[in-house]
């Protein structure tokens, strides 16, 4: 703005007048500028030049960022019960995969009751303990019958077969020192339709295998009468009890004989009680 | 003893005939054999050949050895 009338103290009338023209084009141009300016308050130009200053020193985004933030902004949340159910569910005990293969194996149709089984169960141990007791325990043996061995153990007696004599023999394994077995054997041969005898046969625990056919009370005795020894085509029934003992078990043992060099057939009866 | 499943057999001769065997070494004596006899008792362990229901018996070879051979019992003869 080139002219200004309080520059303006020595000139003319005319050039006055022009000044005047000039001023008021001036004023109408600075009023026209100032027209676009609303303000209410009073404002610190210099603290908003600073400010602006300061503002445009700033350090803005990448526009990277502005991306994620726009991808951000674009993602779906989850809410307040969601993530109280997450909470609920990590606090829940886990049902391992070696669980559900084990119970798809269990084949089922319908309901079953576990404890009536395992009272059922416990109902048939109980029934097979009184039929044990009921009726004797047979055990079948096949044996050559000349091979020397060991052809039954239950922990109270033990049978052995003594093939050179052919003749059954027992050791008694479990019993008071005071108590005697007797017992006795019968044979059926070509030379004999007949022959039996019987005896206390033992008193405690053997120490070695005592024959069926007399006494032999030392624990170490082992008495053979070869009288009693099995031939080709025979049989012999054997058996043991004891003297005035009720626990301990009875024995009954029958043996079959074709060829005394081939398998004899053996049938232990064992009674309890 | 080359097959580790199979046992041992002892066998016991008496006059060069099968006395008895077994498969438990506690009875691989004479000790059931009259004691008149043991004198005349041979025992052979793991005897080749033998299946446990032969009857066998020791016989020369062209050595002058014994050796076991088996055979098996006539069938019964009817009079």
């Amino acid at each position: 703005m080139s002219h200004h009338i309080s520059n303006n103290t020595e000139t003319t009338a005319s050039q006055n007048g022009v000044d005047l023209t000039q001023a008021k084009a001036d004023i109408v141009a600075i009023k026209a500028k100032t027209d676009q300016i609303t303000i209410t308050n009073p404002a610190n130009l210099s603290t908003m030049e600073s400010n602006i200053s300061t503002n445009n020193a700033k350090v803005g985004i990448t526009t990277q960022q502005a991306s994620d933030i726009t991808a951000n902004n674009s993602k779906v949340g989850i809410t307040t019960t969601q993530a109280n159910n997450i909470t609920t569910n990590n606090s829940k005990i886990t049902y391992p995969s070696s669980a559900s293969t084990k119970l798809a194996l269990i084949g089922i149709t319908s309901s079953v009751n576990l404890n009536s089984l395992v009272s059922q169960s416990n109902t048939n141990v109980s029934d097979i303990t009184t039929l044990n007791t009921a009726y004797p325990r047979n055990t079948i043996v096949s044996w050559v019958g000349n091979q020397t061995g060991n052809i039954f153990f239950d922990g109270n007696i033990t049978l052995n077969w003594d093939g050179t004599n052919k003749q059954l023999r027992f050791s008694i394994l479990s019993i008071a020192s005071n108590q005697y077995m007797t017992g006795g054997v019968k044979i059926t041969k070509p030379t004999s339709q007949g022959i039996q005898i019987s005896n206390y046969l033992s008193l405690g625990v053997s120490t070695a295998f005592k024959y069926f056919t007399g006494s032999q009370i030392p624990a170490s005795s082992s008495i053979l009468n070869s009288t009693y020894n099995m031939l080709n085509y025979s049989r012999a029934v054997y058996w043991l009890q004891p003297f005035s003992l009720s626990s301990f078990p009875t024995y009954e043992i029958s043996v079959f004989m074709g060829s005394s060099s081939s398998y004899l057939r053996i049938h232990i009866k064992k009674y309890n009680n | 003893m080359t097959d580790p499943n199979e046992v041992d057999r002892w066998l016991i001769f008496l006059n060069d005939e099968l006395l008895f065997w077994t498969e438990d070494e506690q009875f691989a004596n004479f000790n059931d054999v009259g004691e008149e006899d043991r004198a005349n008792c041979e025992m052979l362990k793991n005897v080749e050949g033998f299946t446990g229901i032969q009857s066998a018996r020791l016989v020369l070879d062209a050595s002058g050895n014994k050796i076991p051979e088996f055979y098996e019992q006539p069938p019964p003869q009817l009079d």
